[in-house]
C-alpha cells in the first residue's frame, strides 16, 4: 500500500470520462449503487413502521428489515471494496482523489459509509438486548434506534459525500449525472429526517407549536445544502420532490397489500397495510429557499451567510405554516379519505379508533403562539446557518 | 485497580449499563394447567416473558395422543377473541408424539388468557389458561455483552474521530495534493471537537438510558401492591387484623371478584420455621369515596411471633395478585384462651413445623402420603402427587374444599416464592370462568369447555416446576367428612 500522493497534472485528473467502461453519464456504477443502496434504509424504515402497525409480529427476517439491511449492506460492502481496491490495487487517477486513514485509502464518502455500516451492525445486538430488557419497542425513538438511525444517516451522508466529490471534480458541462445523484442523496437525507420526526409530524400535530419547532430544527438542513451544492438550479426543490416522491409512493403502495394483525389486543382490525401519513408539501418552502439562495448569489462571507440564514429560517417557517396549516385540516377531513391522500388510514391495529383520530391534538397545551413561532424561526435560522456552513464545505469536497 | 476503574468509566461512556438484580416477586411466573380441552386431556405450560411486550413460550401435551391439530391464541380480557389475532398452530416437538410448542407475543400488561384448541377424531375442544402479562424482570447485561459493546463502541468511536479528522484534513484538497501543516492542524482540531461531541452525546445518551430505566422500574415493572396491616386488640381479648390496600394499580384497577367463595385468601406463615400456617378469609369493609379496599378478620389465637403474610386477590379482568407484608403477632391475652377457633368455616390453622417428605398422620386417622421423588431440580416440571388414605388404607372420600379437592401452598424459605396450586394447576378458576363468560355468546358458543372442578381422583396431583433452588415448605389442604385437613412438608430443591 502506498501513503504517497500521486502528482497529477491538474485537479481534475481523477475526473470521470463519459466514455469509460462501467460509467453512466461519467459517473461509475458504484456511485449509483451507493446512492440507491442508501435509499433502501428510509424505504425499509417506512415499510417497517407500517409493518408494526399492520401486522405487528416481526422477526429479524421480515422484508422491511431486509430492506433496511440492504441499505446498510450494499453501500457498506461497495465502499469496503473501494477502500481495499484503492489501497492494494490502486488506479493512480482514482487513488489520488482519496483520503488516507489507518494506512488505507478511500474516498471520504466511502469512509463515512463504512462507519455507518459498522454502527448499524453494532446497533443490532444492542437493540436485541434492549427488547429483552425493556420489551419489544413500540416507539421509534429509543437509544438503540438512535444508534441505528445514526448508522443509516451516516450512510446517506456518506453517499452524498461520495457523489458530491464526483460532481465537484467533473469537468464543466459533464456534471449532470453526478449532480442528479447529489440531489437524490439530499432527498434521501431529507426523507430520513422526516422519518425520525414522525412522532411529531402527524397531520393531527400540525396546528401545534412542537410540530413547527421540530420541523424548523431539522428539515431546512438538506434543502439548503442541496441548493448550495447543486450546480443546476432549484436544488432544494429537486431534493424536496425526491422526498415527496418516495413518501407518496409508500402512501400509495403499502395499502395495496392485504395484511392481518398477528398480535393481541387488536383494537382496530385493519385488513391492509397502514399508510404512512401523507408527506408535507416541503416543495413550497423549498422553492422559496432556492429563490432566496439564487437572489443572494453564491457562497458569501460569514455575515452575509448569517443574514441569509435569518431570511431562510423565517421563510421556511412562514411557508411551512402557510401550507401545512390548511393542508393538515384537509388531511383530517372527509375529502382526504381516498387512495391518493390516504387520510385517516395511518392507524394501526393497536389504536382505538375514535374522535381523536380526526382532530388536532393538544390544542390546549401546545398552542402555536408568538413565542413558539419566534422560537421556531430562531431554530430555523440556526439550522439554516449550519446548513450554509456545511453546504459551503461540501461544495469544495473533491475526494 | 486502575484497569477496573477504566473499565467502569468505559462502561459508563458506552452505555454498557448493568442493572440491579431483578426484584423478588411472589410466585414463579410459569403457568401450569392440566385439565380437559373438550374430551382431550391436556397439560399446558406457559413461560411468560419477563418483559412486556415479550414472547411467551407455550407447551401443550395432549395425553391421549390423538390430536391432529393444536392451536393457541392470546386473548386480552378487554377485547376478547374478537380482538385477538388468528390462532397459531402449535408444532409437534421433534421426536415427540403428543407434545406441541408455540410462541405467542404478549403486547400489553394485564390479564390475558391463552385459548388452547385441540382438534382430533373426537371433535374440537377448548381450554382457557389465564395468565398475568406483567413485566417482572430487570435484565442484567452479561459480561460478554458488556465486552462486545465496549469493544464495538470503542471501535466505532475511534473510527468516527479518525474519519472526521481525515475528511477535514484531506477532503477538499485537489486530487494528488498533500495536506499542508494547516490542513493537518485542522484535522486534529476536528478530531478533538468530534471527541468532545461524542463524549457529550454519550453523556446525554446515558442520561436518557437512566430515564428510560427509571420509567420502566416505576411505571412498567410489576410491583405487588402494598398491603397495610393493623392488629387491634379489643378489651375482651379478641384481636382484629385490619388489612388495607389501594384499589388503584398501574396495571389494573378493575374491582375485586370472589374466587373460591371469598374476595381474599390470606395466608399467614410463621417465620422462620414455618411452624404455624393459617389459611384465613377476611371480610371486606365497605369504604365509600375512597379507592382503598379495607378487609378485617378476627384473628385466631396464633402463637406469638413474626409471620409472613400473603393475600391472594383476583380482579374482574382476571388478573390475580398476591399482596405481601410481615406481621408481628404478640402473645394472646390470657383470657382469650389458646384454641384455634376461626371466624369462617373455610378458615384453617395448622400448628406444627413442616416435616421431611414422608407419610403423615392426620386427625381422624387419615394418612397423607407424598408420592413423588424428593430429588427435585430447578425448573424441572414435575407432578407433586399425594394420596390421602383412611386408617384402613382405603382411598379417602375427598370433598371439594373452596371449589377444589386440593390446595397446595408452596413457599420458599426465604419468602421469594409463594404459590397457591390446585390439581388443575396454577391458574385461577375464577379468571378462567370470567374469560369463558365473556366468550359464551361468541367464540365459545357450542364449544365444550372444561373449567370446573371435575370428579375426585384417587390422587391429588399438582403440576409444578420450582423456580429456584432452596428449601421449600409445602402445605396441602383438603377436606374429608366436613373437616379441613392440612399436611405440611419440607423439601430441598437443587
Amino acid at each position: 500500500m502506498s501513503s504517497q500522493s500521486h502528482a497529477l497534472p491538474d485537479e481534475f485528473a481523477a475526473a470521470p470520462s463519459s466514455t469509460a467502461v462501467g460509467r453512466i453519464g461519467g459517473v461509475p456504477w458504484y456511485c449509483y449503487a451507493v446512492a440507491f443502496g442508501a435509499a433502501c434504509s428510509p424505504i425499509g424504515s417506512i415499510w417497517d413502521i407500517s409493518w408494526h402497525l399492520s401486522i405487528g409480529r416481526d422477526t429479524f427476517w421480515t422484508p422491511a428489515h431486509m430492506m433496511v439491511y440492504l441499505g446498510g449492506g450494499v453501500p457498506g460492502l461497495i465502499c469496503g471494496w473501494l477502500v481495499l481496491k484503492n489501497t492494494f490495487w490502486p488506479d493512480p487517477a482514482e487513488e489520488s482523489a482519496t483520503v488516507r486513514l489507518w494506512g488505507f485509502r478511500g474516498p471520504v464518502g466511502a469512509w463515512v459509509v463504512i462507519w455507518g455500516a459498522f454502527t448499524m451492525l453494532l446497533s443490532g445486538p444492542f437493540d436485541n438486548w434492549w427488547h429483552n430488557a425493556y420489551g419489544l419497542d413500540v416507539q421509534i425513538i429509543s437509544p438503540p434506534h438512535v444508534i441505528l438511525a445514526l448508522g443509516t444517516y451516516a450512510i446517506a451522508i456518506g453517499a452524498l459525500l461520495f457523489v458530491i466529490s464526483w460532481q465537484n471534480r467533473a469537468p464543466p458541462g459533464n456534471y449532470l449525472a453526478a449532480n442528479l445523484l447529489v440531489l437524490f442523496a439530499s432527498g434521501i437525507l431529507l426523507t430520513e429526517l422526516s422519518i425520525f420526526t414522525t412522532e411529531y409530524t402527524y397531520p393531527n400535530a400540525q396546528h401545534g407549536g412542537v410540530f413547527y419547532e421540530v420541523c424548523c430544527r431539522s428539515l431546512p438542513l438538506y434543502l439548503i445544502v442541496a441548493a448550495r451544492v447543486s450546480k443546476i438550479k432549484w436544488g432544494a426543490t429537486w431534493a424536496s420532490l425526491i422526498y415527496l416522491t418516495i413518501r407518496m409512493a409508500m402512501v400509495w403502495i403499502l395499502p395495496l397489500f392485504p395484511s392481518e394483525p398477528r398480535l393481541a389486543p387488536i383494537y382496530n382490525p385493519i385488513t391492509h397495510m397502514a399508510a404512512p401519513p401523507f408527506p408535507m408539501l416541503l416543495f413550497v418552502p423549498a422553492v422559496a429557499i432556492d429563490l432566496l439562495m439564487q437572489a443572494r448569489g453564491e457562497k458569501g462571507g460569514f455575515w452575509r451567510d448569517t443574514r441569509l440564514a435569518l431570511f431562510l429560517g423565517g421563510a421556511f417557517f412562514l411557508l411551512l405554516l402557510a401550507v401545512q396549516w390548511p393542508f393538515s385540516e384537509f388531511l383530517l377531513s372527509e375529502p382526504s379519505r381516498n387512495a391518493f391522500f390516504a387520510g385517516n388510514q395511518m392507524w394501526g391495529y393497536p389504536d382505538r379508533i375514535g374522535a381523536w383520530c380526526t382532530r388536532f391534538w393538544d390544542k390546549g397545551s401546545d398552542l402555536l403562539g408568538l413565542k413558539t413561532a419566534a422560537a421556531a424561526i430562531l431554530y430555523g435560522a440556526l439550522q439554516s446557518r449550519i446548513a450554509l456552513w456545511f453546504g459551503n464545505w461540501l461544495a469544495e469536497v473533491k475526494r | 485497580m486502575k484497569s477496573q476503574r477504566l473499565f467502569k468509566i468505559l462502561a459508563l461512556a458506552l452505555w454498557a449499563w448493568i442493572s440491579a438484580p431483578a426484584q423478588a416477586h411472589v410466585g414463579s411466573p410459569t403457568v401450569f394447567f392440566q385439565g380437559l380441552a373438550g374430551s382431550y386431556p391436556i397439560r399446558v405450560t406457559i413461560r411468560p416473558p419477563g418483559v412486556v411486550p415479550g414472547l411467551a413460550q407455550i407447551q401443550v401435551i395432549v395425553s391421549s395422543g390423538d390430536a391432529t391439530k393444536v392451536t393457541v391464541r392470546p386473548v386480552r380480557w378487554d377485547v376478547g377473541v374478537k380482538g385477538s389475532p388468528a390462532a397459531d398452530t402449535a408444532v409437534l416437538v421433534p421426536g415427540e408424539t403428543n407434545m406441541y410448542s408455540a410462541q405467542l407475543w404478549l403486547m400489553k400488561s394485564g390479564a390475558f388468557s391463552v385459548f388452547v384448541e385441540v382438534t382430533g377424531p373426537r371433535g374440537d375442544g377448548v381450554a382457557i389458561v389465564p395468565l398475568n402479562s406483567i413485566a417482572v424482570q430487570r435484565l442484567v447485561m452479561a459480561r460478554g455483552m458488556v465486552a462486545l459493546f465496549l469493544a464495538g463502541g470503542l471501535f466505532v468511536a475511534i473510527l468516527l474521530i479518525s474519519v472526521v479528522g481525515a475528511a477535514v484534513r484531506d477532503a477538499r484538497l485537489p486530487a494528488g495534493e498533500e495536506p499542508s501543516p494547516v490542513h493537518r492542524m485542522r484535522g486534529w482540531c476536528a478530531r478533538g471537537i468530534t471527541a468532545g461531541l461524542l463524549t457529550a452525546g454519550l453523556y446525554l445518551g446515558n442520561t436518557w438510558w437512566n430515564k428510560v430505566d427509571k420509567d420502566y422500574r416505576l411505571n412498567r415493572l410489576y410491583r405487588p401492591a402494598a398491603i397495610q396491616t393493623e392488629l387491634k386488640t379489643a378489651p375482651g381479648g379478641d384481636r382484629r387484623l385490619v388489612l388495607s390496600f389501594s384499589q388503584e394499580s398501574h396495571i389494573d384497577s378493575t374491582p375485586l371478584v370472589v374466587d373460591h367463595g371469598h374476595l381474599m385468601h390470606l395466608f399467614l406463615i410463621h417465620e422462620p420455621d414455618g411452624g404455624v400456617f393459617a389459611h384465613l378469609h377476611p371480610k371486606r369493609v365497605q369504604q365509600k369515596d375512597t379507592n382503598e379496599s379495607v378487609f378485617n378478620l378476627s384473628l385466631p389465637a396464633l402463637p406469638a411471633g413474626n409471620y409472613k403474610l400473603y393475600a391472594d386477590i383476583t380482579r374482574e379482568s382476571g388478573l390475580t395478585q398476591t399482596l405481601t407484608n410481615n406481621l408481628s403477632v404478640p402473645a394472646p391475652a390470657a383470657e382469650a384462651g389458646t384454641s384455634e377457633r376461626t371466624a369462617d368455616s373455610d378458615d384453617a390453622v395448622l400448628i406444627g413445623a413442616p416435616k421431611a417428605l414422608s407419610s403423615v398422620s392426620m386427625p381422624g386417622g387419615f394418612h397423607l402420603a407424598p408420592a413423588f421423588s424428593d430429588d427435585l431440580r430447578v425448573n424441572e416440571e414435575t407432578n407433586l402427587v399425594f394420596y390421602l388414605t383412611t386408617a384402613d388404607g382405603a382411598v379417602a372420600p375427598l370433598e371439594p374444599y373452596l371449589g377444589m379437592y386440593g390446595h397446595l401452598m408452596i413457599e420458599n424459605s426465604d419468602g421469594a416464592v409463594f404459590n397457591h396450586l390446585h390439581p388443575l394447576g396454577s391458574v385461577s378458576m375464577v379468571s378462567q370462568r370470567l374469560f369463558a363468560e365473556r366468550e359464551r355468546a361468541g367464540f365459545l358458543a357450542n364449544k365444550p369447555l372444561d373449567q370446573f372442578c371435575t370428579a375426585a381422583l384417587p390422587e391429588l396431583s399438582f403440576p409444578y416446576a420450582f423456580p429456584k433452588a432452596g428449601v421449600y415448605r409445602l402445605w396441602l389442604q383438603t377436606k374429608v367428612a366436613g373437616k379441613i385437613l392440612t399436611g405440611a412438608f419440607t423439601i430441598t430443591v437443587k
